[in-house]
């Protein structure tokens, strides 16, 4: 029977990179949805 | 310039001419290997008779040659010594004791290991192995030879494996589930994830302790604490299997109190957002879909759609098809109501 081993990897820059791009996006959103809350009065 | 195809031949026909002599009468095997999410890769193995041997990819060789970075003789050269320290290494000179009795399944047990991948973009790959499909996820069993930081070597569970084992898909689930202990599990505040990985970066920069904590700072201090987590495993190689898990994902609603958010950042981990009414599910969708875009590469991808838990019932979902299920209960219960005959005279 063929052995396929397999080598995996992670880049941890890589990781950093697509986190805070999305804790950036995330954050910005939820900045802009308590600031608009702020202003209206439901 | 040569193009890929004749850089291959060239690689395939001159390789031994800078191996040792005992490599002489070696046969050079040009192959392709499907990887996740149908990345193909061309590999080239020297079979020289020892049960393991390294495989070296070629793409990424053609790519230094063809930017100009390293001359053809040097590049065959070079993938000559890689080969040769691979094959070296003491984790290639274990496998081969560990290789000998994959084959059953008591002694490869303790190794199993479970990893997610994308259903439709595996289809292929897939059609080989056993796997449990979860939403638009699919659940695939490797057995893992050796794990560290650097990396992981392992070999996918495939149908022949599978029969040899001659057990039950449960039963290869509930091994993998068993074997996924709570000290494998990491799953902290994504601002400590970043602290940790971010240091070492900024250590390497500078030289000084106190001076990388302050770049560290600086670069996080407009983040919120425990507003946003991260799973994945203790090396995050593959760590977004961990969301797999019933005992791990019961065990995040425990910690952060409730309901969350799934983001699948790749295959390496997974960003939970506990619910809170600033969180538009379709904005999260949108932005996933930006970050793979953009972030991610294709093999590391994991999924376009955002996930939801729900810690009353149990229930992984796709939040699109979650929501759908809520406005088709809350119908439901409306068109009832309505059915009901009115109570005043």
């Amino acid at each position: 029977m063929q052995k396929n081993l397999e080598y995996s990897t992670n880049d941890p820059s890589r990781m950093v990179s697509r986190l805070i791009k999305l804790e950036k996006m995330i954050a910005k959103k939820e900045q802009e949805r308590k600031e608009r809350r702020k202003n209206v009065d439901l | 310039m040569l193009t890929y195809d004749e850089f291959k031949s060239y690689v395939e026909e001159n390789i031994l001419r800078y191996m040792p002599e005992n490599y002489r009468n070696a046969q050079v095997q040009l192959d392709r290997v499907l990887k996740n999410n149908g990345v193909v890769l061309d590999s080239l193995k020297i079979m020289d008779g020892t049960p393991v041997t390294p495989v070296l990819y070629l793409n990424h060789a053609y790519e230094i040659y063809r930017n100009g970075d390293i001359s053809l003789e040097d590049n065959v050269k070079k993938l000559a010594n890689d080969y040769q320290s691979a094959k070296q290494s003491e984790e290639v000179v274990s496998y081969s004791k560990k290789l000998s009795n994959y084959t059953y399944f008591d002694e490869i047990r303790d190794r199993i290991e479970m990893r997610v991948c994308n259903l439709e973009n595996n289809t292929e790959r897939l059609a080989g192995v056993p796997h449990k499909v979860v939403a638009d996820l699919a659940i695939t069993y490797h057995i893992v030879f050796q794990s560290n930081d650097r990396g992981v070597t392992s070999m996918i569970v495939n149908n022949q494996l599978f029969h040899l084992y001659g057990i039950t898909l449960d039963q290869l689930h509930e091994t993998a589930e068993n074997n996924l202990a709570s000290q494998d599990v990491k799953f902290d505040s994504l601002t400590n994830i970043l602290r940790e990985k971010l240091y070492i970066d900024a250590y390497e920069f500078c030289g000084n302790e106190q001076k990388a904590r302050e770049i560290v700072q600086k670069e996080l201090e407009a983040m919120e604490e425990n507003s946003m987590y991260i799973v994945t495993n203790q090396t995050g190689i593959n760590g977004a299997s961990c969301i797999m898990s019933d005992k791990v994902k019961e065990m995040i609603s425990e910690k952060i109190g409730g309901d969350y958010y799934i983001i699948p950042s790749s295959i390496h981990e997974c960003l939970i957002l506990p619910k809170r009414d600033e969180l538009l599910p379709e904005e999260l969708q949108a932005m996933i879909q930006e970050v793979n875009r953009t972030q991610v590469l294709p093999e590391e991808k994991l999924s376009d759609n955002l996930y939801e838990y729900d810690s009353k019932e149990k229930k992984f979902q796709i939040s699109e098809e979650a929501l759908e299920h809520r406005m088709k209960q809350e119908k439901e219960l409306e068109k009832k109501q309505e059915q009901k005959p009115s109570m005043t005279p």
